[in-house]
């Protein structure tokens, strides 16, 4: 029906995004700034055909395509580089985007290779406008996140290497290439981090209330995963305000990004191993 | 010698000593109120009284920054620490209610515990709120000191209007919008369910609340038609034996569908008829189509072991209310089975009657509320065991009115979400 246009769409978008992802990365010593701009250019070609495939079955189908897991990955390979590009044009995140279109690729293929579970149909509830934003949010969110802390934990570690005995061996042996200087510029970066992540944890929250309204009248629940999702989000304000009032306090920062990281780990992974949180409509069996 | 930085507790100005002695106040006397007044439930009161509390709140809390800025107390309330003291405070009371089972009503907890009386903790638990946070002293006390932090710092920051605090004001002003909305809205929300039976004669107005008690609604609610889509019925193995059912191997689901072939594991399998409506006919003893009532998802069906030769064809059947199931018997404890199919949508087309008589026909389909006169209509449910056929539908009613209140502020937080992601933590 529909999918049979789908070869020649999904190896046009694979071919620009993995041809532009590849462009973003390679350093060139001149013409950086032409390199970069053809690469996001190809990016936004590729993100483009997917939307158009999308278009282009909404019409044959007579229906948004939202009712069928194919599809719904569908959206997956259209959003995530969609607002990895935009993030990329923003903040020049080049690591995000590539994440992003990673994450793209990843749906596409699977959507290639595995054509038989088109049409694995979704249940009522699952097939609402909201269903794909929510995740979608999420999912950059937590990347986001967990780069932070990334970020944050190699921070501290020069903090305090620095200066040590095995920071001067790893000087020598690396002939000076390897940082070993603490520098201010990563717990700002990790602070940056937070802050887009948290933008889309907010999002994240609210598309599932609009969702849980739409779907089963109430737009809060305290359901486990709400639960936690919503303590996450109140640690990490907890430490956006604390980092703004006492930017000098860099130890107790770093605590209450850390558990505030550990926090996002259960609501993410944890509540699926609670027996509270057993009959929660966010535990896929 | 007294030391350089050391401070007089209380002395101004405050910061996050008195902060803390201040949460521990709020919190012992909300126990002590807890305590006092028993199974007394705390809610605001109904419109329009909430609307007057609500307002006379805000007013006052602008009154107070704007006339009053310069108080000291004013000013703590107003500033971080205060604000990283009541977010703290609220996220120990999320924690509180995130651990504990929460029942609104001393029997369901009951209930839920599997026993007569309460004992051990779970008295203190009971007792002190904590198993019904949302209408505890203590949670209000939560509430309170988040919205007095939110309020005062929002009109602080807003008068003058600068631009560079535009996000700000989203944000927090949005939050304060959704908390106060959500408080005092859940006085005046009505959630009820109603059910209703095929038919004129079973009109009924009777709603009920999650508490079970009834509710007449000023209209009533008549059943005309139940209908359901189903998605294609699936084909599994099951060993009778070990009473379990399997799907092939590779776990992608087979189909039924007209005129196919396919294979499942090492069977080669061939739906030579398929009939998403059929039942049996008496004479022929096989499944017929049809489009009578009753009936009845069945295929005829031809398995080939790939390995064996082994030959089974035969009908198979998922049934229903009024037909048994048929399966294909492959040896003594092996069967393939049709499961029953899954439900694609489901809707019921109503009547509503108000009291002056005037009718209203709706579509309600799951996922799909319909609105009517204020009051938002959800299909919830039907009868399982009928399926297709159920002859009563269950609806989920529900009043919101300040929603749209809620849906203001959480506008806001999208909008300050964009804009905190637009210009991030950028140092200049």
């Amino acid at each position: 029906m529909g999918w049979i246009n789908f070869p020649v769409f999904s190896y046009t978008a694979l071919a620009t995004w993995l041809i532009g992802a590849i462009m973003l990365l390679i350093p060139l010593k001149k013409n950086q700034k032409i390199k970069d701009i053809i690469a996001s250019s190809l990016i936004g070609i590729g993100t483009l055909t997917i939307f158009l495939f999308i278009l282009n079955l909404w019409i044959l189908l007579e229906r948004p395509p939202l009712r069928t897991l194919g599809e719904t990955r569908l959206w997956y390979s259209f959003f995530l580089p969609f607002v990895g590009l935009i993030t990329y044009l923003r903040w020049k995140y080049k690591w995000f985007i590539s994440y992003s279109i990673f994450l793209a690729v990843l749906f596409l293929l699977i959507n290639i290779l595995k054509p038989e579970i088109h049409s694995k149909t979704l249940m009522p509830a699952l097939q609402s406008v909201w269903f794909v934003p929510h995740v979608i949010v999420y999912i950059l969110s937590y990347a986001l996140l967990a780069m932070s802390s990334v970020v944050a934990f190699y921070g501290i570690l020069l903090k305090y290497f620095e200066n040590s005995n095995f920071a001067k061996n790893i000087e020598t042996i690396s002939k000076g290439r390897v940082n070993t200087k603490f520098d201010l510029k990563y717990l700002n970066l990790a602070d940056n981090l937070v802050y887009l992540g948290f933008a889309f944890l907010t999002m994240g929250l609210i598309f599932g209330a609009m969702w849980a309204k739409e779907a089963w009248g109430n737009y809060w629940t305290w359901d486990p995963k709400e639960t936690w999702a919503l303590l996450t989000w109140i640690s990490y304000i907890l430490y956006m305000h604390f980092r703004h009032a006492h930017k000098e306090k860099v130890n107790t920062q770093l605590w209450i990004l850390s558990i505030s990281f550990i926090v996002l780990l259960i609501c993410w992974f944890g509540i699926n191993y609670l027996p509270s949180a057993a009959n929660s409509v966010h535990v896929y069996s | 010698m007294s030391k350089k930085n050391s401070k007089k507790i209380f002395a101004h100005p405050w910061k996050y000593k008195e902060g803390f002695i201040v949460t521990g106040i709020l919190f012992i006397l909300s126990i002590i109120i807890e305590l006092a007044t028993g199974d007394f439930v705390l809610t605001l009161p109904k419109f329009p009284s909430n609307w007057a509390i609500i307002l006379t709140f805000t007013s006052l809390i602008v009154f107070l920054q704007i006339y009053l800025k310069d108080n000291k107390i004013i000013q703590w309330l107003g500033s971080s620490p205060a604000a990283i003291v009541s977010i703290l405070y609220v996220l120990f009371l999320s924690i509180l209610l995130g651990l504990t089972p929460q029942l609104n009503s001393k029997e369901a907890l009951l209930q839920y515990l599997n026993v007569t009386e309460l004992s051990g903790k779970w008295v203190y638990l009971y007792k002190l709120g904590i198993t019904n946070m949302t209408e505890s002293w203590l949670f209000f006390s939560g509430m309170l000191f988040i919205l007095f932090t939110l309020g005062f710092v929002t009109v602080k920051r807003s008068i003058p209007f600068k631009k560079k605090n535009f996000g700000f004001i989203l944000n927090h002003f949005g939050l304060y919008l959704v908390l106060i909305a959500a408080v005092a809205g859940t006085s005046d929300k009505q959630d009820f369910a109603v059910v209703v039976n095929k038919g004129e004669q079973n009109t009924t107005n009777v709603a009920f609340a999650w508490t079970g008690e009834k509710y007449a609604l000023p209209f009533s609610f008549t059943l005309n038609k139940f209908s359901m889509e189903e998605y294609n019925p699936k084909l599994v193995f099951y060993n009778a034996q070990h009473e379990e059912i399997t799907h092939q191997n590779d776990n992608t689901p087979f189909e039924f569908k007209e005129n196919t072939k396919g294979e499942f594991d090492d069977w080669q399998i061939e739906v030579s008829q398929y009939y998403e409506k059929a039942w049996i006919d008496t004479a022929s003893r096989a499944f017929v189509k049809t489009e009578d009532l009753g009936n009845v998802q069945a295929a005829y069906i031809i398995a080939t072991n790939k390995k064996t030769n082994k030959k089974a064809e035969g009908w198979v059947s998922c049934g229903n209310a009024f037909f048994p199931r048929a399966n294909l018997v492959l040896s003594n404890n092996e069967y393939f089975v049709m499961l029953e199919p899954e439900a694609k949508r489901y809707l019921s087309n109503i009547d509503i009657t108000n009291n002056q008589g005037e009718k209203t026909n709706l579509d309600i389909e799951v996922n799909k509320p319909k609105k009517y006169k204020g009051w938002k209509i959800y299909q919830s449910g039907y009868n399982e065991e009928m399926g297709k056929w159920s002859t009563s539908s269950t609806f989920q009613i529900v009043r919101d009115p300040w929603l749209p209140v809620v849906y203001i502020g959480l506008f806001m937080l999208l909008a300050g979400a964009v804009y905190i992601f637009w210009i991030g933590k950028e140092k200049k």
